[in-house]
């Protein structure tokens, strides 16, 4: 679920942007790189940067919220990729859905960062790659990267709600409010996310395994 | 990609009304003080003014009521959201009861003004969105130094969202034509193929034709650079900045917008 345009005070706005862009820049330095290195990793590069614009794009109804659940993708990309590339194509996608459906903003989009971006690629990485470490087959180990990016996705995002809005209930508890009623659509959408992510990796491995070219990709 | 220009999200900008001339950097100037002055505003004279001006803006700019609908209902539902949450947590009096609820006065208002600055500040977007072709505006993000690979990925996704849109509707179509519905077992184990197969297919296509567009020698930036700025483009500047500027004007000689 992405904050929209105005809802965050300007002070927060500025805080969120502050490491968001941080990431950002160190997602467009490996881009930079990679592209130096592989030219021909341009179009790897720009269809995942669509994959996540797509995958979330589709909105499901949180009912008492009055808002939206949606899968992330950044997980997959960060899988194919690496974390720091997937910060940078999860901020590209997340300004396009802003400008194009007013899906996020302009002022939240570091918040929106830091929450899809940052924490859904890293998460989802860190958790794929513990996995593998830990012995867990390759489907299994990206599944579970793609549950665990999408689950703290939302968990950030109820985080940077609950600053917003909290008045004078406490963080925690409107945290925990947040938090509560996007579990209902969201658990349901993580496990798809951890089928398809899952998928789509073991797809690729046996199609094009030059494509997952990272240590962890081994069967 | 038959019919992809079709469905572009920025697909009319070219027939539509003078904003869509504007240079974009004027708009991309324009639309940050907006959004500035919308989260700064202290009350809700400045948001609801900037919304008004901006549905002006976008009711003149000839898009297709569909697409406006779908454009600003994102910020609408949530600002109903906003004010629902508002109305329970941010306390002050209480005016009603709704099961395990108090429902705060203060509360319904803050609830308000938020919401109101929400709907603003998506207007604000939407407008720059509508009215800008995503090509001209990362001219403009070139113009103010933003990073070369970021304005590049930015064209890249772009192009590459309508080689996906475009691949995932011939596959939806093709198993609609061949398969039915059969279990959810079933359609959970055929989606993994439907991803792989739609990411493979769109990487194979994308790989010819970054080949044949090297081969006609494009570069990997963007090409081309805006113009200098005409006498509308700075007459729109100047009514920009004035507008923008009125609220905090208005504030200082206490009039309290």
């Amino acid at each position: 679920m992405h904050i929209p345009e105005g809802l965050l005070p300007l002070d927060q706005a500025a805080a969120w942007y502050a490491p968001a862009m941080a990431f950002l820049a160190a997602g467009l330095a490996k881009l930079k790189r990679l592209f130096k290195e592989k030219p021909d990793a341009r179009p790897l590069v720009g269809l995942m940067g669509a994959f996540v614009f797509v995958v979330s794009l589709m909105p499901v109804p949180v009912p008492g919220l009055g808002t939206v659940s949606h899968p992330c993708g950044t997980p997959l990309a960060a899988i194919l990729l690496g974390p720091f590339a997937a910060v940078a194509l999860g901020a590209v996608a997340l300004l396009l859905q802003a400008l194009f459906f007013a899906h996020g903003g302009i002022s939240s989009w570091g918040a929106n960062i830091l929450s899809m971006a940052v924490g859904g690629s890293f998460v989802g990485f860190g958790v794929y790659r513990g996995a593998r470490r830990l012995g867990a087959g390759l489907g299994l180990a990206a599944g579970l990267g793609g549950l665990a990016g999408d689950i703290i996705t939302y968990a950030i995002t109820s985080f940077q709600l609950a600053w917003a809005l909290h008045g004078q209930e406490s963080i925690g508890a409107t945290w925990l409010a947040a938090f509560g009623s996007f579990m209902p659509t969201q658990i349901p959408l993580a496990i798809a996310e951890l089928f398809f992510t899952s998928g789509v990796v073991v797809f690729i491995y046996r199609r094009r395994a030059d494509l997952l070219a990272g240590p962890e990709t081994q069967p | 990609m038959s019919g992809g220009h079709r469905h572009q999200p920025d697909g009319f900008p070219g027939q539509v009304s003078f904003l869509a001339g504007i240079d974009p950097r004027v708009k991309l100037a324009a639309a940050a003080a907006f959004l500035v002055v919308n989260l700064t505003a202290p009350t809700a004279l400045a948001p609801a003014a900037t919304a008004a001006l901006m549905a002006l803006l976008m009711l003149g700019s000839r898009t297709p009521y569909r697409r406006r609908l779908l454009m600003i209902a994102f910020p609408s539902t949530f600002a109903i959201f906003v004010i629902a949450s508002q109305t329970v947590f941010h306390g002050g009096d209480v005016f009603a009861t709704l099961g395990p609820f108090d429902l705060h006065r203060d509360g319904l208002f803050h609830g308000l003004f938020m919401s109101l600055r929400i709907i603003a500040g998506g207007l604000v977007i939407v407008v720059l969105g509508v009215s800008t072709p995503l090509n001209r505006l990362c001219l403009a993000l070139k113009w103010f130094r933003a990073p070369a690979t970021f304005v590049e990925v930015v064209l890249l996704t772009y192009r590459y969202i309508f080689d996906t849109r475009a691949q995932l509707l011939r596959m939806r179509d093709a198993q609609r034509a061949r398969l039915g519905w059969s279990s959810a077992r079933r359609g959970l184990g055929s989606s993994r193929m439907l991803g792989g197969s739609l990411f493979l297919e769109v990487y194979e296509r994308g790989l010819r034709s970054a080949e044949a567009m090297r081969c006609r020698g494009a570069g990997p930036v963007v090409a081309g650079s805006l113009p200098r700025l005409g006498r509308i483009d700075k007459l729109a500047l100047l009514a920009a900045a004035a507008l923008a500027a009125a609220p905090a004007l208005l504030s200082l000689s206490g009039a309290g917008l």
